[in-house]
């Protein structure tokens, strides 16, 4: 007994110590973290984050970003525009191929460009195709197929008609669900396309070899893609870490080459001598007011609560990472017709942390709406996420009102679909929010705000902005439009329906030797101009 | 022909609280605030409906329980909301052998252990051997498995590495165990150790307690004078009676710790089934939420059921009347 007892021991001393294990690198890959599953792949119905930065390395749209993240020609070698806007006519190029070798045509366009519309795959990013003619009429079952403003010129020559001008359609033709799909292989795989390394095909600088669940994505160089003497690494391993302190520690360890940081890692690997680097998602945080109901629909109310914040000290305390404080809407990285940040046309007449202007503002609110201060706190509510980030984040909110106003405001955290929930019947005064943009220009920030917006959730509206926005919609004097929505934004910023908050920029740091990462609010990642230095 | 009633039986209260259970979690689901479809960036209306058509949930909710639980009946769990044009099944029987694997070795290392522990401290009762050990079991119960998990990452994986890396100059690559992932057998050890050490304490004290409980019995005084070696004594009688509480509780504890644990895969990205219990509810994933839930209640009562034939075998006094 006592032997069995002793070996039993040594055999486990032995599980737990004399296994090393040697992370078996291949030269010349890249082992980075997606963070969490992609839902699926089938380029149409992706929603998330991870999706896209998978379909950016798996396909080739018509067009493609550069590394200023700009439209240039990837499966289309050329395009040209109608005069009055409406028609683009995109000429293919002849080697461009599938990860099987068929060539890539324009009816691969039509076909994943119709079936993005099509009602019965309930793709949710439909509606970023409603600018092509009758678009929306058959979403909703108004107009045939055979009406929307797609047409097969030729195999290698694609044609789309627009309801109106948009300035930004370029982006759109390089855009995740706009990229091609193969008829024959999605419908051999019915529901399953793109739920398993061997049920998708593509057409990008990657294909896709390997995808166990939950676990790891594996993508190898594509001997078939047009550009494949630009593409230096050989291997993708896109691994599905949650946990950020994981990620970090893989990262020590030289199981990962590229990690994502925040607040306390960041920190761990500024005092581990790496060089954290920086890059900005494109997102602005912002609380969005409730201007229907409440306290907060009375205008010195919102900005009573808008200026008390102080956002360099929030940034600095509480995000500890290096966002940027944010005093307008449209996020610092949007550039303007002259390529200067949009934001720095906008006309903002307060500053950050302004607490005298503040108070001034509560007494006067308070006063229009003859209420005292602890009726008014009382009566609003601040709406936030539930998890440990946001309910420090909302704490803080709490904290300075407290500060400036000397009132508390009460806090409810929920579970984000509650949150939307919420936000959407109106049950709220103050919420904190944010959001990304889908293209590099100031309409993806300011359409948000219009009042038929689905995705303006204070109710507030107002005819000017209304008028000023879809009026650059269909403006085609490029400076004309760009004043529309300086404008616009001047009128967002002063009537306070939103508090911008913070520009998020997220911390990251990669393995000596990485090179040309790529990392933007259009592409984060991008591994095509990647490379190990010798 | 006892024994097979009585398991026709079980059976059959199995199904019914299987039944029960897809019941309340059906209705409860429904009734949480929110929508599958709606998230951050607004929807227009006529895309979230078309959703809902295409996942049947624009009928009423009791049509789609009938719907659901005769779809269950055909063995039918239905598309992932989420993870579209997956089946449920597919994705909780793909995830399923990760955390089963896992929780086998927790669970091994756990009763082995355990026992063993709770043994030594029950024969040393009253020596700092016994109050070394206590403390010890004390602490695998009130240190969470996250933080167990993080100081083996840092400890063994981080620093440990990395004295060994400096001693024999290694390169960059060789760990001593790896920090996460499921390759090999040594990402193996560390999940299972910090998954298995909270489950270790309360059996090593369920047992200490058991075992002096039974010490103080006749029929081990009774043993005791008819000469056998204390060796004897301790294997044959206390050992196996001081057992039963401690199987008791194993069932149910073998069910949580085999159908996935959300926090210790989390922290060593193992990819099992945990992290659907909690993201399939996040997410408002109906046919996922009853899947899971299914999936671990249905562990669970065979767990318990295992349990109740296991103590036949270990005390004939419960062999069935």
């Amino acid at each position: 007994m006592k032997k069995f007892v002793s070996l039993v021991l040594a055999l486990m001393l032995a599980l737990f110590i004399c296994i090393p294990a040697w992370a078996s690198r291949e030269e010349n890959s890249i082992v980075y973290n997606l963070g969490t599953e992609p839902p699926q792949m089938y380029s149409i119905k992706v929603t998330d984050i991870t999706g896209f930065q998978l379909i950016r390395h798996l396909y080739t749209g018509l067009l493609e970003l550069n590394q200023d993240d700009m439209p240039v020609p990837g499966v289309a070698e050329s395009y040209t525009v109608s005069e009055d806007g409406l028609v683009y006519t995109f000429k293919l190029r002849d080697d461009a191929k599938w990860w099987d070798g068929v060539p890539v045509t324009a009816h691969d366009f039509y076909y994943a460009w119709t079936e993005l519309l099509n009602p019965q795959n309930a793709c949710n990013y439909a509606q970023m195709a409603y600018c092509i003619k009758n678009a929306e009429a058959y979403f909703k079952g108004q107009a045939q197929k055979e009406d929307l403003g797609l047409k097969v010129v030729d195999e290698l020559t694609f044609e789309v008609t627009l309801e109106y001008p948009v300035a930004y359609f370029p982006y759109l033709a390089a855009f995740g669900v706009f990229m091609p799909q193969r008829q024959d292989v999605v419908e051999q795989y019915g529901e399953a396309y793109g739920t398993d390394a061997g049920k998708i095909m593509g057409n990008g600088a990657y294909k896709i070899t390997e995808w166990q669940h939950e676990d790891h994505i594996t993508m190898v160089k594509n001997d078939q893609y047009f550009d494949q003497d630009n593409i230096a690494i050989d291997k993708l391993v896109a691994r599905i870490v949650k946990d950020n302190n994981t990620a970090y520690a893989m990262f020590e360890t030289g199981e990962l080459d590229i990690v994502n940081l925040t607040g306390t890692t960041s920190l761990l690997a500024e005092q581990s001598g790496y060089e954290v680097l920086q890059y900005s998602d494109g997102s602005t945080y912002y609380l969005q007011m409730n201007c229907e109901e409440g306290p907060t629909a009375n205008l010195n109310i919102r900005k009573a609560l808008g200026l008390s914040i102080n956002r360099e000290s929030f940034v600095n305390n509480i995000l500890r990472d290096h966002s940027q404080p944010a005093l307008t809407f449209t996020n610092v990285d949007i550039k303007d017709n002259e390529g200067k940040s949009f934001s720095e046309n906008i006309t903002v007449d307060y500053q950050d942390a302004d607490i005298e202007k503040a108070r001034e503002y509560w007494n006067k609110g308070l006063e229009e709406l003859g209420m005292t201060a602890e009726e008014a706190a009382q009566a609003i509510t601040l709406v936030a996420d539930d998890s440990d980030l946001a309910k420090e984040d909302a704490a803080a909110f709490q904290e300075y009102w407290k500060a400036a106003l000397g009132v508390e405001i009460p806090v409810e955290n929920m579970p984000v679909k509650s949150r939307v929930q919420r936000m959407q019947d109106r049950e709220y005064s103050v919420v904190s929010t944010g959001w990304g943009p889908d293209y590099a220009d100031p309409a993806t920030f300011l359409e948000v705000m219009l009042s038929d917006s689905g995705n303006n959730y204070s109710g507030w509206s107002n005819e000017r902005y209304d008028e000023l926005v879809n009026g650059a919609k269909i403006e085609t004097d490029l400076n004309k439009r760009m004043d529309m929505l300086i404008e616009a934004e001047n009128i967002l910023i002063s009537e306070m329906p939103i508090v911008p908050l913070y520009f998020r920029m997220c911390d990251y740091t990669v393995a000596d030797g990485l090179q040309g990462v790529h990392r933007s609010a259009f592409q984060d990642y991008c591994f095509k101009w990647a490379s190990w230095a010798e | 022909m006892r024994m097979a009633r009585y398991i026709v039986k079980r059976l059959l209260y199995a199904l019914l609280t299987l039944f029960a259970l897809v019941l309340v979690t059906f209705f409860l689901m429904h009734l949480m605030p929110g929508d599958p479809f709606v998230g951050e960036k607004a929807r227009a209306p006529e895309i979230i409906a078309a959703a809902h058509a295409k996942y049947g949930l624009d009928k009423p909710v009791w049509q789609q329980f009938l719907i659901y639980t005769g779809n269950i009946l055909r063995g039918d769990f239905g598309e992932s909301l989420y993870y579209t044009g997956r089946n449920v099944m597919d994705i909780i029987l793909e995830a399923f052998p990760y955390s089963f694997e896992l929780g086998l070795r927790a669970l091994i290392f756990a009763v082995t252990g355990g026992l063993l522990l709770g043994v030594f401290a029950a024969l040393k009762r009253g020596t700092k051997w016994d109050r070394g050990a206590m403390a010890l079991a004390i602490l695998g119960i009130s240190v969470p498995s996250f933080i167990i998990g993080y100081l083996l990452q840092y400890g063994i994986s981080i620093r440990l590495t990395g004295l060994f890396k400096e001693w024999f100059d290694l390169p960059r690559s060789w760990t001593l165990l790896p920090v996460a992932g499921w390759e090999g057998e040594a990402h193996k050890v560390l999940p299972a150790f910090a998954l298995g050490m909270g489950a270790l304490a309360a059996i090593s004290r369920l047992m200490r307690a058991s075992m002096i409980e039974v010490s103080g019995q006749d029929y081990i005084a009774a043993a005791r004078a008819k000469g056998l070696s204390t060796r004897q004594i301790v294997l044959r009688h206390m050992v196996r009676n001081a057992l039963l509480p401690v199987i008791t509780v194993l069932g149910p504890m073998a069910a949580s710790i085999l159908t996935g644990a959300f926090v210790v895969e989390n922290i060593f990205a193992v990819p099992g089934l945990g992290k659907f219990f909690v993201i399939s509810v996040q997410n408002l994933d109906y046919p996922m939420i009853t899947g899971t839930t299914l999936f671990y209640g249905a562990f669970l009562v065979a767990a318990t059921t295992l349990v109740d034939l296991a103590y036949g075998l270990i005390d004939p006094r419960i062999r069935l009347k």
